[in-house]
């Protein structure tokens, strides 16, 4: 009885000593936004699209993380100097500053997988939200970097849409 | 589904090598050092392997060929590798997962061209080299094996744009960065399976030749001999 006793314990501990490893090391980086974006804010409120900041989705590779500029295409530094919350006080600071706002990628695949945005939003025809779903509805920036897809996933959808499972489509 | 090949006309190749570099700087190859080749652990996708033409020693003539990875359409390397890195795709090509590759060199044994290699050191590359990698191909690791992929990065940003574009691909859409820098011409790449294509009509002259042609590997590098 105590052997049992022992065993299931013994194997608990295992398990979820297992499971505590998985979950850390499934965990990405954290990521300290310079600025905590709000997503929502700008795609409901403001009316943006998601194209507006990042440019370079149909076209290139990398979707592009805006420069300070873009900003300023909206905000104005002057007229809302008054009501500016602490996040425009930062903008305002970095569009002061030398240099670019030092945002950092969340959105990462393996290092091994070779993504392209244009791939994916001019040839195939995706919204944004196919693979960034909860993308716009943020209030605030990811605390930790985060794998948008898994191999799972894009295997099921390039089965369903009919595109290439070649290994060397992805991997490279 | 076209079948993607070349032919190296070894009457017009100068041994001028700017294959291998273009090789190099396009698939993100670093430069090995003299300890390295010393060991005979260089490595280079376009490789030039030397051979006795004409005549005999100490007299002879000393020959280059130009040897890429030949992509079989009965690849020895693929029926050896244990888990599945490397494999004949829809197009012909032989490709290598990097990361699937568990550096078990069975593949580099089985290629009877020996045009595959093993990483045994982490690449590096002497400043500012390292800057200007090509971001659509990775950079291998340590302890696995690497190949030709007959740049298959390229044909799929030709398919990209022509995609965008809503057409078809052109002839001569791709080419590999090997092709594309000979300066003489000597090699032609293009689809094997259109008889039109210039490619094919070389590829069934007089001149060519595939390399141990007897082992039935069918290479899609094919060769046509000098002279004739």
């Amino acid at each position: 009885m105590r052997f049992i006793l022992v065993f299931v314990v013994g194997v608990g501990v295992v398990v979820g000593g297992v499971a505590i490893v998985y979950a850390i090391a499934g965990r990405g980086e954290a990521a300290d936004q310079p600025i905590a974006f709000n997503h929502a804010v700008h795609l409901d409120s403001a009316g943006l699209k998601c194209n507006t900041c990042h440019t370079e989705a149909a076209t290139q590779t990398y979707a592009g993380i805006p420069g300070k500029e873009l900003c300023l295409d909206c905000h104005d530094v002057d007229e809302e100097s008054d009501d500016a919350g602490p996040q425009k006080e930062k903008l305002f600071a970095f569009v002061d500053a030398d240099g670019d706002i030092p945002w950092q990628r969340v959105a990462l695949t393996k290092p091994d997988v070779y993504f392209s945005h244009r791939r994916h939003v001019t040839g195939g025809n995706l919204d944004c939200e196919t693979c960034h779903p909860a993308q716009a509805t943020l209030t605030a920036p990811p605390p930790r970097t985060q794998l948008v897809m898994t191999m799972d996933d894009c295997i099921a959808c390039h089965e369903r849409e009919g595109a290439s499972v070649d290994c060397l489509a992805c991997h490279r | 589904m076209a079948k993607w090949g070349m032919t190296i006309d070894l009457d017009r190749c100068t041994a001028c090598q700017a294959c291998v570099t273009a090789c190099q700087a396009e698939n993100n190859l670093p430069p090995t050092g003299a300890d390295d080749a010393r060991r005979g652990r260089n490595y280079t996708w376009m490789e030039m392997i030397p051979f006795e033409g004409e005549g005999e020693r100490p007299k002879a003539i000393e020959r280059l060929l130009p040897r890429p990875c030949l992509h079989c359409d009965h690849p020895p390397c693929v029926k050896v590798c244990p888990v599945g890195a490397t494999f004949r795709n829809e197009d012909g090509i032989v490709g290598q997962i990097f990361s699937r590759c568990i550096g078990c060199r069975y593949c580099t044994t089985a290629c009877p061209y020996t045009a595959r290699y093993f990483n045994w050191t982490t690449p590096s590359w002497p400043e500012p080299m390292g800057k200007h990698l090509n971001p659509d191909v990775s950079v291998r690791p340590k302890g696995v094996v690497e190949k030709c992929t007959l740049c298959h990065h390229r044909l799929q940003n030709a398919r990209d744009h022509a995609r965008a574009e809503e057409r078809a691909m052109r002839p001569g859409e791709y080419s590999p960065a090997c092709v594309e820098s000979c300066p003489t011409g000597a090699m032609v790449f293009g689809d094997l399976s259109n008889p039109e294509s210039e490619v094919s009509k070389l590829a069934h002259s007089r001149r060519a030749y595939k390399l141990l042609e007897d082992l039935g590997t069918e290479p899609k590098v094919i060769y046509l001999r000098e002279g004739d």
